[in-house]
């Protein structure tokens, strides 16, 4: 099974600020698995769509960085979160982790 | 002048016009405030100048598991528990005073208007002197941002503290005891009170000392200042005697206990470029200033919750592990045999955080650092002080165990109720949303380390309020108002005995302002010598 480091994450997406999920994206792979798997789960449970078909709708991947993150602030005031683990992400974070696990899997 | 209860050679009368119970920071404010307009003013302490064990042991109670020791959590000599507080002071808000029905018992007879005219009188008592605690005012003095500027849940608030801390005796008693008309007994506990229940008047209280030596004290007007707890045990011992004639008619001394418990159930991973710096402490040269978040009042009544004092303190990834709070969970379940509540969350957050595990592990056994990033400043964790709703069952009542002077001690009975714990889940909620909806960093919420958080980790501020509640009626508390105890028309309730709700800062600045304006109350009313 591929590990994606963060590093890759970052790379891919551009906008989860590192050290605001520090706790979970440093050092160890078992620990970025398991932050994907749990993300996931807590997609599934709130929102009926798949990730990917809800990230394509954002637009996200073709937005300009500062926009990414405009628009990620814009879904946390929108009340469009969800619990990944206790950890209070927006949705477009959460479709990002939860693709990332698909894509693993 | 001052007479040592103990070394007098009988039984003593005396008269005032003002008689003040208690020589704590209440009891200090008010003899300050009144000395002025009365011909002598008697204050009788059960302390002395400093701590003794003989005063401090009359501290013991009964309590229920998490409420602090009465024995530790007060102090019992001149000056009180100002004796060790940290002179942390913010002011209530205007929505602390109001009826919220999503709050029970909630709402005071009075409104923020009333108590604001005094607030700074109250700073300049608590040595952090009366420039206010406006927060636009304090961002530009130190050319700070305020982060929570554009935010409509979440503010920024103020808190103000002396260096060293204010300890009133010490500060305001050399002042007292050269006071002409001022005279204080100390080492004198009070141990009765005599009731004209047709004239509604107190005539008369009776003090002892350690040597057994009684003081009577006849004044027009009695104000009792024996703290949070006191108040209310000392109180229900007189209505035993006069039939709940004392402010007890609907039954409520004693009874809506308050404290501020202090939870840490949040982690907060800060966004690197952000600058956080007004949320630190800034030092001048007496005191210590800085900013801490709470929610605003459009949140709170969009929420219907309770508020927060979150004060945004350094942490290391260390401190901010999971795996290590899961490993702590663990090893006291299954050192009981049983297993905990997200048993696989648990062992999931220790796994996948093993490499702070192992840290936390070779810091305790070998004294040993490995991993540098260990200690990277990544965000904070709160120690959040929390308002707690006033319920009837929180209380204090006389116990069958007795005091040196014969007195009933007091059980205490306490609890932090799951609708309280989850108005403070639901604030944690709105603060991590706006955390984000600010790009400042995000936060993570711990509802798994519950039985830590409420257990082991649970703090308390060793503020006791709520037991002599104000009202606008008997039926519904103890004093009016004007903290006039129902029933009587001389004996006044001060300290934050009467506080209808806690509000979710520290209580002694509201304290000091409540005193002065009970003071300025007494001098209206009561004529002057």
């Amino acid at each position: 099974m591929p590990r994606v480091s963060r590093r890759t994450l970052i790379k891919l997406f551009g906008i989860i600020p590192s050290a605001a999920i520090a706790s979970h994206f440093s050092l160890n792979a078992a620990k970025y698995d398991s932050v994907l798997e749990q993300a996931w789960q807590a997609w599934q449970q709130n929102l009926d769509i798949k990730p990917l078909p809800y990230l394509q709708a954002t637009k996200i991947t073709n937005l300009p960085e500062a926009e990414k993150q405009k628009l990620i602030q814009q879904e946390f005031a929108e009340d469009k979160v969800i619990s990944v683990n206790g950890l209070v992400l927006s949705y477009i974070e959460t479709a990002i982790l939860a693709q990332l696990y698909l894509e693993q899997v | 002048m001052i007479i040592d209860g103990n070394t007098i050679d009988s039984n003593i009368h005396d008269e005032a016009d003002i008689c003040i119970i208690g020589g704590g920071v209440a009891g200090i404010v008010l003899a300050r405030e009144l000395k002025d307009s009365y011909a002598k003013i008697i204050m009788v302490e059960g302390g002395d100048e400093y701590y003794s064990q003989d005063s401090q042991d009359l501290y013991q109670s009964n309590k229920t598991t998490h409420f602090p020791n009465t024995h530790y959590s007060r102090l019992r000599f001149l000056g009180g528990s100002s004796n060790h507080w940290e002179n942390n002071t913010s002011p209530f808000t205007a929505l602390d005073f109001e009826k919220r029905e999503w709050i029970p018992n909630s709402g005071w007879p009075l409104s923020l208007d009333d108590i604001e005219p005094f607030y700074m009188q109250a700073a300049t008592y608590c040595g952090t002197e009366p420039d206010g605690y406006n927060t636009n005012y304090w961002k530009s003095k130190y050319q700070q941002e305020d982060l929570f500027a554009a935010s409509g849940k979440v503010q920024t608030q103020i808190a103000k503290s002396s260096l060293p801390p204010v300890r009133f005796f010490a500060q305001y008693g050399e002042e007292l005891k050269q006071t002409e008309n001022i005279l204080i007994y100390k080492n004198s506990n009070l141990v009765d009170m005599n009731y004209e229940s047709g004239k509604r008047k107190i005539t008369s209280i009776i003090a002892q000392s350690y040597t057994g030596k009684k003081l009577t004290i006849n004044a027009k007007v009695f104000i009792m200042c024996l703290g949070g707890l006191e108040n209310a045990r000392m109180l229900l011992h007189f209505n035993d005697k006069y039939d709940n004639g004392l402010g007890n008619q609907g039954g409520n001394v004693g009874a809506y206990l308050m404290e501020h418990p202090t939870v840490r159930a949040v982690y907060m991973f800060k966004q690197e470029k952000k600058n956080f710096d007004f949320y630190q402490a800034h030092y001048e040269q007496s005191r210590v200033i800085k900013g801490f978040l709470s929610l605003t009042e459009q949140a709170l009544r969009q929420e219907k919750s309770v508020n927060l004092r979150i004060p945004l303190m350094n942490a290391s990834e260390f401190e901010l592990s999971a795996g290590i709070s899961s490993a702590h969970i663990l090893a006291d379940e299954l050192s009981q045999v049983s297993m905990p509540d997200d048993f696989g969350t648990h062992v999931m957050n220790v796994l996948s955080d093993l490499d702070m595990v192992i840290e936390g592990l070779a810091r305790k056994h070998f004294d040993k650092r490995i991993f540098e990033s260990a200690n990277d400043n990544i965000g904070f964790l709160p120690a959040m002080m929390t308002e707690q709703t006033p319920i009837r069952e929180n209380c204090i009542k006389l116990s069958e165990k007795k005091d040196g002077f014969g007195l009933r001690l007091m059980d205490i009975e306490y609890q932090i109720t799951q609708d309280d714990r989850n108005r403070i889940w639901k604030s944690l909620n709105v603060l991590a949303k706006e955390f984000g909806a600010l790009g400042l960093g995000r936060v993570k919420l711990n509802p798994e380390f519950s039985s830590r958080i409420w257990g082991s980790q649970l703090g308390f501020s060793n503020h006791h309020m709520g037991t002599t509640k104000m009202a606008e009626t008997e039926k519904d508390g103890v004093v009016d108002k004007n903290s006039l105890v129902f029933g009587t028309s001389n004996l006044f309730m001060a300290g934050s005995s009467v506080f209808c709700t806690g509000s979710h800062v520290p209580p002694t600045l509201t304290i000091c302002a409540m005193s002065i304006r009970l003071a300025e109350y007494i001098k209206t009313e009561f004529n002057h010598a």
